[in-house]
């Protein structure tokens, strides 16, 4: 039995190494490119050798520079390698080798760009290549703007409004709405200060917080309508607090339907939950990390959390938060390092904006490029990251490869955890539960491998890649295992209904008397029986409704002994 | 045991007879409430009032000017929970303050 168990449970997992290695073979990181190598000749070639090598190889030498010494010279060859091994055959040449031209990324010329450990965190150098955010308009609803700043000076800017003065003066009096606006477009390559993420962008401010930061929900849910109705591509909201509010939801509501993105703080209260309005399932709810890519200790994580971003975490040094050029007292201009999850958010609208430059105009697919591209954290049950840690690289990038790339990173301490514990539970539960008449055949063991595979450990090495040609999550979904569902429907609502034994007692008492269902409601009961085991144990899972830790370990480890008894029970009922 | 039995047994370890977490009263009308004043370094920086089983984030129509020495104290506030209030702190209930007094 365990021989055949040991056979058939690691097969799911060959093949998704396999899938891996295949795929990763196609995302080999990308190589200088070179059409040019580097002839190095004997000692003592005259330059009529020279001449005579050029016309033996049909190919032109050109001396690097002025200060050689006669015998570097470059050649333009097709990149084929047999072709430098002739010319390093020849008795006149010491060695040819390829002429790597390494490319220099975009570096700004900013002076204060070597402290926006941000930028680089997400990978801005690389994606500024492609893409600064041309064409895209994104509205920052806040406390306003001060476009006078002279790190904004060259930025661009679209008409906004003041919804607090009611004016059309949406000049920012705190300091917090400029700070979010230079992380989206602060002027960047002008030889000042720092740089935006997407600096060739629109910003239209909108002043809905006063000089204090506080607003109320009809003026804010007045500028997320007044921005979509004017022109707006995506919605900055780096603002929030605990109360649900019918008004906000269809403002947000009215800007999805008008294909504006709009990108949410998920709040700084270190609780488990978004804060509204990030907790709308029209808002992608960003939470924050630190320069060392953990979460910061201030973010809000687990309900709906979409994605993390560089929010600051200044515990360890002042120059740990988001520098951007603001407000200081008095209104004079300074550069203030903040931190917050409002700082965070901004990151996810600027990649935003670059993608909208690109041309992917959809938000839902905006939304899909950000969150599938996003680098996967692993053994991230707590939901702090949501999809992952945004990436501006890889996001711009996927409008040259869509169909598979990699992400990086997949959990697989808990997965493996599960499968061995769930390889345990089998032999004791299958090899004690004796019964006389016990044939297992091979598919009917492939059937229950399958059903404990995707209850227990999930098809865990499906989480490292990345696809925009199928509908978002998907493979999200086939990583994770059935009773991680919740986190990807419904809004998380089927938590914790998905971590008890409903799941798998339905299929026993559906499926127990037909032949391989028995073998299906065995593995699920096992798989979810050893997943729920370690969620209440060494892997604690907190749950949604079920607010003491206390209470939900109980909660978890009752289904669990259920689940594991209810596998015993049903493989001891006589097949009918 | 036959399946349809089962069905029971997996109602009663569905049911969560466990207390949800605690959701909090809106206070509507100004209110006294007692609790240690903290300054949180976050966003542009939050005044927070923290009682037992609340923080709330203070909204002050004119700061007091000796705030600054209350830090880590316990004051008295008379305020006004504002649920259609947000703000850029997003660190507790807002807290509309009409008086502070140590």
């Amino acid at each position: 039995m365990l021989r055949r168990l040991g056979l058939s449970l690691p097969l799911p997992w060959i093949l998704g190494a396999l899938i891996l290695a295949i795929t990763g073979c196609t995302q080999a990181p990308e190589k200088a490119e070179f059409q040019e190598a580097l002839v190095y000749l004997e000692p003592g070639v005259s330059s009529a050798e020279v001449a005579d090598l050029e016309r033996k190889y049909q190919v032109d030498l050109v001396a690097n520079s002025i200060w050689g010494d006669g015998r570097l010279w470059r050649v333009a060859y097709t990149g084929q390698p047999q072709f430098l091994g002739q010319l390093t055959a020849d008795p006149e040449i010491a060695y040819a080798e390829p002429n790597y031209i390494y490319r220099a990324s975009f570096v700004p010329n900013d002076p204060l760009y070597a402290q926006q450990w941000n930028l680089k965190t997400i990978g801005m150098e690389r994606a500024w290549e492609k893409a600064t955010g041309k064409g895209a308009t994104v509205a920052v609803i806040d406390t306003g703007v001060a476009r006078y700043l002279p790190d904004l000076a060259q930025s661009n800017f679209v008409r906004g409004y003041d919804f607090v003065d009611d004016d059309e003066d949406p000049t920012d009096q705190q300091g917090h709405g400029s700070h979010v606006a230079g992380t989206i477009a602060q002027t960047t390559n002008n030889s000042r200060g720092v740089a935006g993420v997407a600096y060739e962008a629109q910003i239209m401010p909108i002043r809905v917080l006063n000089r204090f930061g506080f607003g109320t929900v009809a003026d804010i849910s007045e500028g997320i309508r007044f921005a979509s109705d004017r022109g707006a591509n995506v919605i900055n909201l780096s603002l929030g607090g605990g109360g649900d509010s019918q008004v906000l939801r269809e403002a947000v509501d009215y800007a999805t339907r008008k294909g504006v993105l709009v990108v949410c703080a998920a709040g700084n209260e270190n609780q488990p939950r978004s804060s509204y309005p990030a907790r709308y399932n029209g808002c992608l709810s960003v939470s924050a990390t630190g320069p060392s890519g953990e979460r910061a200790f201030y973010s809000n994580y687990g309900e709906a959390v979409d994605l993390s971003a560089p929010g600051g975490d200044k515990r360890t040094s002042e120059s740990s938060g988001i520098l951007q050029n603001t407000l200081g007292l008095g209104g004079i201009p300074v550069y203030a390092s903040f931190q917050g999850t409002s700082m965070a958010a901004p990151h996810v609208a600027g990649v935003a904006a670059l993608l909208y430059s690109q041309g992917i105009k959809d938000p839902s697919l905006i939304r899909r490029a950000l969150l599938s591209t996003a680098q996967t954290a692993p053994d991230d049950w707590r939901n702090f990251y949501g999809a992952g840690k945004l990436r501006a690289d890889q996001a711009v990038a996927v409008a040259s490869n869509p169909v598979l790339y990699v992400r990086g990173g997949f959990s697989w301490i808990m997965p493996l955890s599960v499968l061995v514990l769930s390889g345990l539970c089998t032999w004791v539960i299958l090899g004690f539960g004796d019964r006389q008449n016990q044939h297992f055949q091979n598919i009917e063991w492939a059937v229950f491998a399958l059903a404990v595979v995707l209850t227990g450990p999930g098809l865990f090495p499906l989480e490292a890649l990345g696809t925009m040609i199928l509908p978002e999550g998907v493979l999200k979904f086939l990583a994770a295992p059935i009773p991680m569902w919740d986190r990807l429907l419904f809004g998380g609502y089927l938590n914790p209904f998905l971590h008890t034994v409903l799941f798998p007692g339905l299929l026993t008492a559906f499926l127990l008397s037909l032949r391989w269902g028995r073998f299906l409601a065995l593995g699920a009961c096992i798989g979810t029986g050893a997943f729920l085991l370690l969620q209440a144990t060494v892997f604690f899972t907190p749950l949604m409704w079920i607010a003491q830790p206390e209470w939900a370990r109980a909660f978890l480890l009752i289904n669990a002994l259920a689940c594991l008894g209810l596998a015993y029970l049903a493989h001891r009922t006589p097949e009918a | 045991m036959r399946p349809v039995s089962w069905l029971g047994v997996l109602l009663v370890a569905c049911a969560p007879t466990v207390p949800s977490a605690p959701v909090p009263t809106l206070i509507q009308e100004p209110h006294m409430i007692t609790g240690t004043l903290q300054f949180v370094d976050i966003e542009t920086g939050v005044w927070q009032l923290v009682t037992a089983d609340q923080t709330y984030m203070l909204v002050f129509n004119q700061p007091p000017r000796d705030l600054k020495a209350l830090i880590g104290k316990k004051v008295n506030v008379k305020g006004k929970v504002r649920s259609e209030v947000m703000g850029i702190g997003m660190a507790g209930m807002v807290l509309e303050v009409t008086s502070l007094s140590p």
